[in-house]
């Protein structure tokens, strides 16, 4: 797991959006770690607020959320735009969801990964071009030299993801955030992205933030993983921990409810009833009570706060108010 | 009889045109696909990009219509010129991925729900159509009050079983469900995997369940059926299909399965993954089309294309490996 | 009310451009219908006033060189533009609309077809594909609707073949042929409603297009024979008396102008209404 000191942290983040009679709660005061050399999985459904945490790291948002994110030191949320620009790219990188809108259909490849390049570091053209070459060979991609030249169109969608691994490695970057890399990939290309991206880490280094609404794809990648509810973090806990032990509800509900290769064909799936909370109108207290089987008069009108139960096993829930000591 | 469906040599090839004067290129979407599908059971076809699954559900419905091959419903001929179009849509249906894109958005749910009824004859008037609504709702999972407001006001489950019930009061026999959850929140993908279950016995329904997700099709499925490049390439019952895979690509992909279990993920063997890419439908390889990623590829292999043979009773893959034992 | 569930009119009036749109054009029109309230004079009635006078109390627009009060053919010749134009465009919107229909729903060489001819009607400049027309069939009050028609059949084909090809790449089309519906069902009760919003307003664009291609045709010759009172005409005869009766051109151009604006105002309008649909729902 390498150094446990925290590279990244993230301070009471809460991002709101203003529609035209609506607001949008898409975020509302998370706290997380990411340690150096860790894979910190973020689980989540839709409205989990999981990939506006993301970009409001990497400062993609129209606006400039509440709280403080912490980079070494420095408060990316109070950086001036200049300075955001020196660190996208070159100290934290991304790596997006679909491959195929992520890349400009008009230009080539290998173009558009040396631009991160272009833009961040003094080199040569020729020293560009190599460095190119020498990446895309990294992330699998054959016959580097023609395949540069090609346009995003030419690729299959498991190798446009490669190439926006690479274009997000370029300027070796100490963070990489993966918005969901391989959701709509096939499953056995899937695969060879996961390892793609595992061996990368290790090689280089990297801390990295992987999400997904895929808690199984989590299993084998993670360190550690925070799951998301509501723009909230319900549960956070070291891999092992949270699948053979989750203690919130909500993980609870969506472990079991997930069919594996042993689940019994003859009985019906567990399921948590319900839909999933509507950011525009949570409710007062814990987004999850309407759902929860297990809820108390007190969850419909306050938040739990996420504390910790157990050896580095935070959870935000009523259930375990008793047990876990005051802290912080 | 006990088949509902049976499927023999069933291909689909599209044409793509490629320009004016140019010839246009063939895509071999469905190549020479044989399987039965009994009554009352699910059969599963599970596969990825290119393999054909969703198109040999269209095609076995006509939704696409088929370039060569025989189906045969119920003993009868549904290619024939004489086939009476109308009852099989009534008594065949399908489920598609995206519920909010399957409902016109200027139809109110009533009216999505009662236009099928009056148009097959369900329901002797505006009432009687009323009543088989209501219960049909109830049976989803879902209230009356819904019938006045429109696609756009509701969530993608609750989509989803709108589009269930849209095929309910059809009273079908038989429905393809095309990644039918696929595009569903977790936590509503095992409710309507529970719903699709519930209802198989209160309607008394077959059902062929695509999707790309072999531990849900392990779950639901009688039969799974493992596509490749538009061929299938393995057919088993469930039980044995997990057992005891013999294609290379099935093996292949269960064993790039994720499970929910860390040391589990952390035990299986790394270098495993298949290598390469999934070839292009346009141009398949010559011989077996899984030829150019295969971990036990010979020669034979880039030549010939393996034949179907039956491994074990209801168990049949179609691999020069097997074929030689 | 500020939630969706306002009436179209309702939502149309609030538009500011809708409102100015539904007011200058309801003016011209009441004016039109009502024009034998508004003048005592017959627009064809010669001699009524000293010839080619200016605005004076008994001829608020003056006379013309045959001494016809041009109030009065002003008023009537409205009636002459609008019916033409939105006569013809009732005539381009029935056949366009089909045609892109059936050519956008079934495709294939039908489309091919079907185009083609679109394109060949389109590729000529508007006035001198309905000076052809116009040169085969004869002149007549009924020949320049029919050709102003033909002019625009393109324009309604095109648009509505682009939304049904839109639409049908939306699943409901698929899911409603699994269900059953006939291809007229499904072209005209499920595919219709939707592509309607965009049709509105190109209706709106086109009557106004329409009436200036009248009034063009007029000025040429080629419209209503005189001695109606056709704007186009007007402004025809009008420009050769600029130096001794300028009002005598320039009032059929204002009112042309007004209801041109009008309409592309009622157009904006419309199309205020249809994109809050879009984004707000219903």
């Amino acid at each position: 797991m390498g150094n446990s000191a925290a590279i990244l942290r993230v301070c009471n983040l809460t991002v709101q959006f203003q529609m035209a009679k609506d607001t949008v709660h898409a975020v509302n005061g998370i706290d997380f770690e990411l340690n150096n050399g860790e894979t910190l999985g973020i689980v989540g459904e839709s409205g989990s607020g999981k990939s506006v945490t993301i970009k409001s790291i990497m400062r993609l948002l129209p606006t400039i959320p509440a709280g403080a994110i912490f980079y070494n030191d420095e408060d990316l949320l109070k950086l001036s735009e200049d300075r955001m620009r020196d660190i996208r790219g070159k100290e934290i990188s991304m790596i997006f969801q679909n491959p195929m809108t992520a890349f400009n259909p008009v230009l080539p490849i290998g173009k558009q990964i040396a631009e991160s390049i272009e833009f961040h570091e003094d080199v040569t053209a020729q020293e560009r071009r190599f460095r190119v070459f020498e990446l895309l060979s990294e992330v699998g991609i054959s016959n580097p030299e023609y395949r540069a030249l090609q346009y995003p169109h030419e690729f299959s969608g498991g190798m446009l993801q490669r190439a926006m691994i690479a274009s997000s490695l370029i300027c070796s970057p100490k963070i990489v955030l993966a918005d969901e890399p391989t959701t709509g990939l096939d499953v056995t290309i899937q695969a060879q992205i996961i390892r793609l991206i595992k061996q990368i880490k290790e090689t280089r280094q990297m801390s990295l933030i992987w999400i997904t609404h895929d808690l199984s794809l989590l299993a084998g990648l993670a360190d550690r993983i925070a799951v998301m509810y509501g723009g909230r973090i319900v549960e956070q806990a070291n891999v092992d921990a949270l699948y053979e032990r989750p203690l919130h509800p909500y993980t609870q509900g969506i472990l079991a409810s997930i069919p594996t290769l042993s689940t019994d064909r003859s009985s019906l799936l567990f399921s948590i009833p319900g839909l999933p909370p509507n950011p525009m109108a949570l409710p007062q207290g814990c987004a999850f009570c309407e759902r929860c089987k297990e809820a108390m008069p007190i969850c419909g009108d306050r938040v739990p706060a996420l504390k910790e139960s157990k050896n580095n096993h935070l959870v935000a829930c009523w259930k375990y108010e008793s047990e876990c000591g005051g802290n912080e | 009889m006990n088949n509902l469906f049976e499927i023999r040599d069933l291909s689909v090839l599209f044409q793509i045109k490629n320009g004016f004067l140019k010839r246009p290129q063939s895509l071999r979407a469905v190549h020479n696909v044989s399987f039965d599908i009994k009554r009352k059971s699910v059969v599963g076809l599970v596969g990825e990009s290119g393999s054909g699954k969703t198109t040999t559900g269209k095609a076995i419905l006509r939704l696409i219509e088929p370039t060569k091959g025989r189906l045969l419903l119920n003993g009868k001929d549904i290619m024939h010129k004489d086939y009476d179009i109308k009852k099989l849509r009534k008594e065949n249906q399908i489920i598609f991925q995206d519920p909010l894109s399957s409902l016109n958005p200027q139809k109110t749910i009533l009216q999505s729900l009662e236009t099928p009824m009056i148009i097959h004859g369900v329901g002797s008037d505006g009432q009687q159509r009323r009543e088989v609504i209501q219960e049909t709702l109830e049976s989803v999972g879902l209230r009356g009050e819904i019938l006045n407001r429109y696609p756009h006001e509701f969530s993608g489950g609750q989509l989803q079983r709108i589009c269930i019930a849209r095929t309910l009061v059809l009273k079908p026999s038989f429905i393809v469900c095309d990644e039918a959850i696929a595009s569903l929140d977790v936590s509503i993908q095992s409710q309507i995997i529970n719903l699709f279950k519930k209802l198989q016995d209160g309607y008394n329904l077959t059902y062929l369940f695509i999707s790309h997700n072999i531990a849900v099709l392990k779950y639901l499925c009688d039969e799974i059926g493992v596509m490749y490049l538009g061929e299938i390439v393995e057919f088993a019952p469930t039980e044995r299909l997990f057992a005891n895979a013999q294609h290379p690509y099935t093996k292949a992909l269960l064993s790039v399965i994720p499970e929910p279990n860390p040391a589990g993920e952390r035990a299986k063997e790394t270098g495993q993954e298949l290598k390469g890419e999934i070839p292009s439908p346009i141009n398949p390889p010559p011989g077996c089309a899984f030829s150019t990623r295969c971990p036990y590829v010979f020669d034979r292999c880039k030549v010939e294309a393996p034949q179907t043979t039956t491994y074990d009773q209801q168990h049949r893959v179609a691999c020069h490996l097997i074929a030689q034992d | 009310m500020a939630d969706g569930t306002d009436g179209f009119a309702v939502k149309l009036w609030r538009s500011r451009s809708g409102r100015a749109g539904i007011i200058l054009c309801s003016l011209i029109v009441l004016a039109a219908f009502c024009a034998p309230l508004i003048t005592l004079y017959n627009p064809l009635e010669m001699g009524v006033g000293t010839r080619l006078s200016g605005p004076s109390g008994q001829h608020p627009m003056g006379t013309d060189e045959y001494g016809r009060d041009i109030m009065t053919r002003i008023l009537y010749g409205a009636r002459i533009s609008i019916v033409a134009g939105v006569g013809a465009v009732l005539i381009a919107s029935f056949v366009g609309v089909n045609t892109g229909m059936v050519a956008g729903y079934f495709g294939g060489a039908l489309d091919s077809v079907l185009m083609r001819i679109m394109d060949a009607i389109i590729s000529f400049p508007a006035t001198l594909m309905a000076i052809v027309v116009i040169a085969i069939i004869g002149t007549n009050s009924l020949s320049s609707i029919l050709a102003i028609a033909i002019v625009n059949i393109p324009t309604f084909a095109r648009l509505t073949r682009a939304n049904v090809l839109s639409e049908i790449s939306k699943g409901y089309v698929e899911a409603n042929r699994a269900l059953g519906f006939s291809h007229t069902r499904i072209m005209y009760q499920e595919i219709l409603p939707n592509v309607l919003s965009t049709l509105f307003v190109q209706i709106t664009v086109s009557i106004a297009n329409a009436i200036m291609l009248e009034s063009a045709l007029s000025f040429l010759g080629l419209g209503n024979p005189p001695p109606a009172p056709s704007w186009g005409s007007m402004l025809s005869t009008g420009k050769d008396y600029m130096l001794y009766a300028p009002t005598y051109a320039i009032f059929p151009g204002l009112s042309l102008t007004v209801l041109i604006v009008g309409l592309y105002l009622l157009g904006d309008g419309l199309r205020d209404v249809f994109d809050s649909r879009q984004s707000g729902g219903r």
